[in-house]
């Protein structure tokens, strides 16, 4: 049976109880939504109490922005349904179809690398992003005949690779385009993995180079490994600490939140271009969120701090 | 294979698996933790099966090229299947991954090139400097100046000629570059929820499903 034990408190950031249920699987603290409630009306006296329904303290606040996120999003999509939205150009993606006409015109494949993580890390919506992106980039690429060069670093995206190509193979009814040999894990070591882009880069001679998601020190070299090969370059990352080379040696870059889009964006599917306009809502909300933040901070007060702590 | 097992079981699986993770980390309830914890393991016995299926992608495809005697290439092919051979009967000689062997191969083969190559990351950065920093316009004479500036930071001689480099350098750092990187952050943050909200609903499934 679950139960959280809370002990009496005089205010609200001793608002905190303790299992007692499984101190060594779960050695954090938590609070209920009764709680929550308490501390917001303020310092109280709170009994003793057992309940079912726990969040672990300091995470609340993180909930119920999740949760009114999650809900803006949901009605933009659904929205999406029901009118139509304009969407801000995005110069990076609009030049997907520079690169694939680039490549058809001179013959060549493109290169495509869809970024370092694996898809259990933390930063694997990176990678789910880049692989929307390269589904995208398939069809285009298969129906003008183009092959794409897909280099990996992790070997969990291989079978997601395969899928893509074998579907859009068969939908743009260019079966021959399917090249499981076109799917090639080079290394799981990031200077092992560059040297054998190199190489095929130096043989092959790809007209474009195509890098989105997650990316480590080797994001340089790649962009660096284009120039030098006179390659049409667009790259994407979320990593801060890569997009500066992106930015300087890229054609095109495609910043942070804008790589989550791309797979919406170039499928125009009207729902998923909804839920752009919910995330535009949320980042209106963060952005009001941080103004009263600044606001508060301005005139001596730690009530915003605190409230970000629950 | 049907669509429901092609398109729908691999969502589902994501869909349930997500929600599951997600709420684990919001809830403290003790089977939420467990199932996590089972899951994760999964996940490692997983990615073991996957890096089986990387070794031979990479073997199948370098084996080719040295069959064919495939022109600029085989060669560099055959060293790799050689690499992948070697490493792998090192790694079944008793006491298996603690034999020296591997830690040879990985000390005196592996780490020296890769160290070089870390090592030209300095040069790559010169040139990409060279090419960046240009002042074509207003944002791009903005990026030059800040460079100038941090740059002149990080010299001791500068320094030591004007102090007020070090000023300027660490305004930058903490002031205009703060800002810029945690609006980055608060942008992937917020398009990492919507992701994962459109894959949660099954809207966007490229990634998952290939486009199904």
């Amino acid at each position: 049976m679950l139960h959280c034990r809370h002990y009496a408190c005089t205010d609200s950031r001793k608002m905190i109880s303790e299992h007692s249920w499984s101190e060594q699987a779960l050695d954090r603290n938590c609070c209920t939504i009764a709680q929550l409630l308490l501390t917001l009306s303020g310092p109280n006296d709170c009994p003793e109490k057992e309940a079912t329904v726990l969040i672990i303290a300091g995470r609340v606040v993180q909930f119920v922005f999740l949760l009114v996120f999650s809900v803006a999003i949901v009605i933009g999509i659904w929205l999406g349904g029901r009118r139509k939205f304009a969407l801000r150009r995005l110069p990076a993606l609009e030049a997907i179809d520079e690169a694939v006409g680039r490549a058809a015109e001179m013959g060549r494949p493109i290169h495509y690398n869809p970024g370092w993580y694996t898809l259990d890390s933390v930063e694997a919506p990176q990678t789910v992003a880049a692989l929307n992106i390269l589904n995208e980039l398939a069809h285009k690429a298969f129906k003008a005949n183009v092959p794409i060069i897909t280099t990996l670093i992790r070997p969990d995206v291989i079978p997601l690779v395969d899928d893509i190509y074998r579907n859009a193979a068969t939908s743009e009814a260019k079966p021959e385009m399917y090249k499981p040999e076109n799917i090639r894990y080079l290394s799981g070591e990031q200077f092992a993995y560059f040297g054998g882009v190199a190489k095929i880069f130096g043989v092959e001679h790809p007209s474009a180079s195509i890098l989105m998601g997650g990316y480590m020190a080797y994001s340089l070299l790649m962009v660096e490994l284009g120039v030098r090969h006179e390659c049409f370059q667009i790259a994407g990352t979320a990593s801060w600490h890569q997009i500066p080379f992106f930015a300087a040696l890229a054609d095109y870059t495609l910043i942070s939140e804008e790589l989550f889009v791309a797979g919406a964006y170039l499928s125009q599917d009207p729902h998923l271009i909804g839920s752009i306009f919910g995330q535009d809502v949320t980042r209106y909300i963060t952005l009001a969120l941080g103004l009263m933040g600044i606001a508060l901070s301005a005139v001596g007060s730690k009530l915003f701090f605190d409230f970000l702590k629950l | 294979m049907s669509a429901f097992m092609k398109r729908d079981v691999p969502l589902l699986i994501v869909t349930v698996v997500g929600v599951t993770v997600m709420a684990e980390y919001f809830f403290a309830i003790k089977q939420l933790a467990d199932g996590v914890k089972t899951l994760t393991e999964w996940v490692s016995i997983i990615f073991g099966f996957t890096l089986a299926l990387g070794a031979i992608n990479m073997v199948i495809i370098n084996s080719r090229y040295v069959i064919r005697r495939a022109k600029e290439r085989w060669f560099d092919s055959l060293l790799i299947v050689v690499g992948v051979v070697a490493v792998t009967i090192a790694g079944f000689i008793p006491p298996f991954t603690r034999h020296w062997t591997l830690k040879w191969l990985y000390d005196y083969i592996y780490t020296p090139p890769a160290g070089t190559l870390y090592g030209m990351l300095t040069f790559y950065m010169i040139s990409a400097a060279y090419r960046a920093v240009k002042a074509r316009n207003l944002e791009s004479a903005a990026f030059t100046l800040s460079a100038f500036f941090l740059v002149m930071k990080n010299a001791p001689i500068a320094v030591s000629a004007w102090r007020g480099f070090t000023d300027i350098g660490i305004w930058i750092s903490d002031v205009p570059a703060a800002a810029g990187w945690r609006a980055f952050y608060i942008g992937a943050a917020i398009g990492t929820v919507a992701l994962t909200m459109r894959t949660f609903l099954w809207r966007e499934r490229g990634a998952i499903t290939g486009g199904e």
